[in-house]
């Protein structure tokens, strides 16, 4: 299997619904994080009765969340590869 | 274990008013009320026959919240209605014809002088309008049952006691948590009362290790992904929409309410379970806990260090 994005690249979630995406946390909508690990894709027949894309885990600051939040406190999130968006970050 | 049936524990909607966070597993975990492990067995029997996936529910639970149709209720009234609705709304069984079951055991249990429970009536309703449609077996919902039965977070706790005394067991579990719970399955099933681990329910299991430096903890924002296989079910704050929208914009504070300090220093990792892999944490052994025995480590594991929100403690059998 090759990922389309690194472990360690910095990505950028995607805004609106985007890809074929059945659930999706809405708070990381538009944010910047670090790839730290890459798998699948699953195939999840009990799920999901279909294939679904690779799942990233995305390192989010929490800042970008909650304002308040200090600089050593992290979301890790599962983010399917077609909720990641093709802007180059900066 | 009878003395430890709680059966107003699902009844209630306890919020973060939560009296245990360092309670051994033992003391905090009572067996599931039998109408729970026959309503969770129901709703997987119903995924085991294809008419049915995880996905529907999920979506008319979505549905019946924006209604507002599930206000007040406890996780597994809600998941009873959910169950409901979900089987009128893909033509696999008429709500009318749970309600009318229902009514009737009612009926049978008010003729005996028994007490009706709503919600156990409307458990067993929705088992007997299943079966009289043939749509699901007795026999179906026996075998899930048992299934259901034997899932406890003493598997969790065991497998973290054997972690804790075994660093080359730890890393491989961080590494592949599979295939290592795979190897060492033996001690699985005795650990699971003989009943084999749901192979799905581990299959995309990751396990993280907590330190001095790093605390991660464990949410699902969208609903209650949680690793039942090894954990059974989630505690009923887990669930809350409180729990879940505070915990990945205030953590400390959330953790703070559930009863544990956390420092400046001490990095937080607030893993969201929004997709097909489930998380357990390995929490830090405690302190003054040399001495003891794997068997006696696992029984100082709480459920709610496995999520990441509370520390075990080093007692033993005295509790303060």
């Amino acid at each position: 299997m090759t990922y389309k994005y690194s472990i360690g690249a910095t990505v950028i979630i995607k805004g609106g619904y985007p890809g074929d995406v059945k659930r999706f946390p809405e708070y990381i909508r538009g944010k910047t994080g670090v790839i730290h690990a890459a798998r699948g894709p699953f195939k999840n027949p009990r799920d999901h009765l279909d294939e679904r894309p690779a799942i990233y885990l995305v390192e989010i600051d929490m800042k970008q969340i909650s304002p308040s939040a200090k600089d050593n406190e992290k979301l890790m999130v599962d983010v399917f590869e077609d909720w990641i968006s093709d802007d180059e970050v900066r | 274990m009878d003395e430890h049936i709680q059966d107003d524990h699902y009844h209630k909607n306890p919020g973060l008013d939560h009296d245990h966070p360092h309670d051994p597993i033992k003391q905090i975990e009572p067996q599931l009320p039998e109408h729970v492990i026959k309503l969770i067995a129901i709703g997987e029997a119903l995924g085991d026959t294809g008419k049915t996936v995880v996905e529907d529910s999920r979506k008319k639970a979505d549905e019946l919240k924006s209604k507002g149709l599930t206000t007040g209720l406890s996780y597994f009234e809600k998941r009873l209605l959910t169950i409901r609705a979900m089987l009128q709304g893909k033509n696999i069984l008429m709500d009318r014809e749970t309600e009318l079951k229902s009514q009737q055991l009612k009926h049978q249990l008010q003729e005996q002088g028994k007490q009706v429970k709503e919600f156990e009536v409307g458990v067993d309703g929705l088992a007997n309008a299943l079966i009289e449609k043939g749509i699901l077996t007795q026999d179906a919902i026996d075998a899930k049952y048992e299934a259901v039965r034997a899932r406890t977070p003493m598997t969790g706790a065991r497998i973290i006691a054997r972690a804790w005394v075994d660093p080359e067991f730890k890393d491989a579990l961080k590494k592949d948590a599979r295939t290592t719970l795979e190897k060492w399955n033996r001690s699985l099933l005795e650990a699971n009362n003989g009943e084999p681990i749901d192979a799905w329910r581990v299959t995309r299991l990751q396990v993280l290790e907590n330190t001095r430096e790093v605390r991660n903890v464990i949410v699902c924002t969208l609903c209650s992904c949680y690793p039942r296989g090894i954990l059974g079910e989630p505690p009923e704050w887990y669930t809350d929409d409180d729990f879940r929208q505070r915990v990945i914009t205030e953590p400390r504070k959330v953790l703070e309410e559930l009863g544990t300090q956390t420092r400046d220093d001490e990095k937080i990792n607030v893993y969201d379970s929004t997709s097909d892999i489930r998380y357990m944490v390995i929490p830090r052994r405690p302190d003054g806990t040399e001495g003891l025995s794997q068997e006696q480590l696992a029984e100082i594991v709480t459920r709610d260090s496995l999520i990441g929100v509370a520390d075990p403690v080093a007692q033993t059998s005295q509790k303060s």
